[in-house]
């Protein structure tokens, strides 16, 4: 009875605690684990995409979670259980599908190793390194802002209607260099004037605070991959959409 | 859509999408700074009140459907007199299904206890009305039914009378003398035992119509008319 008290105060904790959560998913994994191989009939590898789908799973429940609903670990035991089986059920369509690395009948290497690979790996882990050290370097401005990047996925606006208003909001600092400069020194976001000139909705701007301030963060200089894979699709709109 | 790793934790990573949105999905040992071309997107838990408003909705739409659904199967859009020697009423609605029936004398009320007639097809109704009266000795071979509009507001159509004598002689062998409006020769001529101890149907209970039944037989087919509706009231 304790034990269950206690984990439904962590459960709380981590819905409003990035490191709370991860540690609760750490603590459970073995929870998570069993939950996986109930529903797949054996025991799950670190590389099962089931696995990784049962942990966000869990995490989706620990999110919803509601005291006074019943039992937390009740809770996550079915939201596992309706993840994989919609996993299995996305999955199903690709049944009939040769995988690359499925043994061959007359042969020991894999369908992989006979297929040309026209990838250069090389300069897929050089552009991963930079990418990352960039992200690292966006992370750390970001968390100087007072703001991560969980809480700003959960910030950034669903509809398109939103995120237009949201990029409206972006084109107009990033075209004022006085008022970008400002906004990066006070880390703070001048609303009303945006508001003024634009004709934006307030609202809209206040709910989204958070995203705006990461999107306008990765157009500051510095950020050259993360602003190129923003405009990956379209190349010749970067200028146009700023 | 390609996905840049931004962050990775246990049961989920930071995703960013081309159009500039960040997402939770899971974590299928990423690493940062990769790109994805598939993803298994979180889910955020939905507000209370939210989660019901789908399910509500759809039962609300459902239960409008049956219910004008239920009500256009209700109304009545007419009725039809079956008169032999059971003299009864049968309610139809849009779709000649039956939806009421009430026997106008004894014989009719006896006739329709032995009877499931609820939205079943008039014409089956008819039919099985027939086959009961014959079993029960109310009918013989050669007498005479008579189909008459009920008296509604909505009438039926003379189309649709005759349509439905037209069928109900084919589906009895044209064993019976099936009319849609009563004989201008008085009864007389019918000497079979299920006629002569069944009223003719114009000469209805109806004490007050008597006299105009007298004066009218030897009118025109209008002044007919108007009689049967007299008569069925």
């Amino acid at each position: 009875m304790e034990d269950q008290h206690s984990l439904e105060l962590w459960v709380l904790e981590a819905q409003t605690s990035t490191y709370a959560a991860d540690a609760l998913v750490e603590q459970y994994l073995p929870f998570i684990r069993s939950q996986t191989a109930k529903f797949l009939k054996r025991k799950p590898d670190s590389s099962d995409d089931e696995l990784s789908i049962a942990m966000l799973a869990f995490y989706e429940a620990a999110m919803a979670y509601k005291q006074g609903r019943g039992a937390f670990l009740r809770l996550a035991a079915a939201a596992i259980r309706n993840r994989l089986v919609d996993h299995h059920r996305r999955e199903r369509r690709h049944k009939g599908l040769l995988s690359y690395h499925a043994p061959q009948l007359d042969r020991e290497e894999p369908l992989l190793d006979l297929v040309a690979d026209e990838t250069d790996h090389t300069q897929e882990l050089v552009m991963r390194e930079a990418a990352r050290t960039e992200i690292g370097e966006y992370t750390q401005q970001l968390q100087e802002l007072g703001l991560e990047l969980a809480d700003i996925a959960d910030n950034c606006p669903r509809q398109e209607r939103t995120m237009k208003t949201c990029m409206a909001a972006v084109r107009y600092i990033t075209g004022q260099p006085a008022l970008f400069q400002q906004l990066l020194r006070d880390k703070k976001m001048p609303l009303n004037q945006i508001c003024r000139d634009t004709g934006l909705e307030r609202k809209t701007l206040e709910r989204h605070r958070k995203y705006l301030m990461a999107a306008l963060l990765a157009f500051t200089n510095g950020f050259e991959i993360i602003r190129g894979h923003i405009h990956q699709l379209h190349p010749g709109k970067e200028e146009a959409s700023l | 859509m390609k996905y840049l790793v931004m962050e990775c934790h246990p049961a989920y990573a930071v995703v960013l999408d081309e159009k500039g949105s960040f997402h939770k999905v899971a974590n299928q040992n990423f690493q940062v700074g990769q790109l994805l071309d598939h993803v298994v997107l979180y889910q955020p838990p939905r507000p209370f009140l939210v989660s019901f408003i789908r399910p509500f909705t759809i039962a609300a739409c459902v239960l409008l459907v049956l219910g004008l659904f239920a009500q256009y199967l209700l109304t009545p859009a007419g009725s039809v007199r079956l008169s032999v020697n059971p003299d009864l009423v049968l309610t139809v609605n849009r779709l000649d299904m039956v939806i009421d029936a009430s026997g106008l004398n004894t014989d009719g009320v006896r006739l329709l206890d032995n009877c499931h007639y609820r939205f079943r097809n008039i014409h089956k109704v008819l039919v099985h009305l027939t086959q009961q009266a014959e079993a029960m000795d109310l009918l013989s071979q050669g007498d005479t039914i008579l189909l008459l509009p009920g008296a509604d507001a909505i009438k039926l159509s003379d189309t649709e009378l005759l349509n439905w004598a037209a069928e109900l002689d084919v589906d009895t062998n044209s064993r019976f003398c099936i009319l849609t409006q009563p004989q201008s020769v008085p009864s007389a001529d019918q000497t079979d035992p299920a006629d002569t101890s069944a009223p003719h149907p114009t000469e209805s209970d109806d004490d007050e119509d008597d006299d105009d039944e007298e004066d009218d037989e030897d009118d025109d087919d209008e002044d007919e008319d108007n009689d049967e509706k007299k008569g069925v009231k």
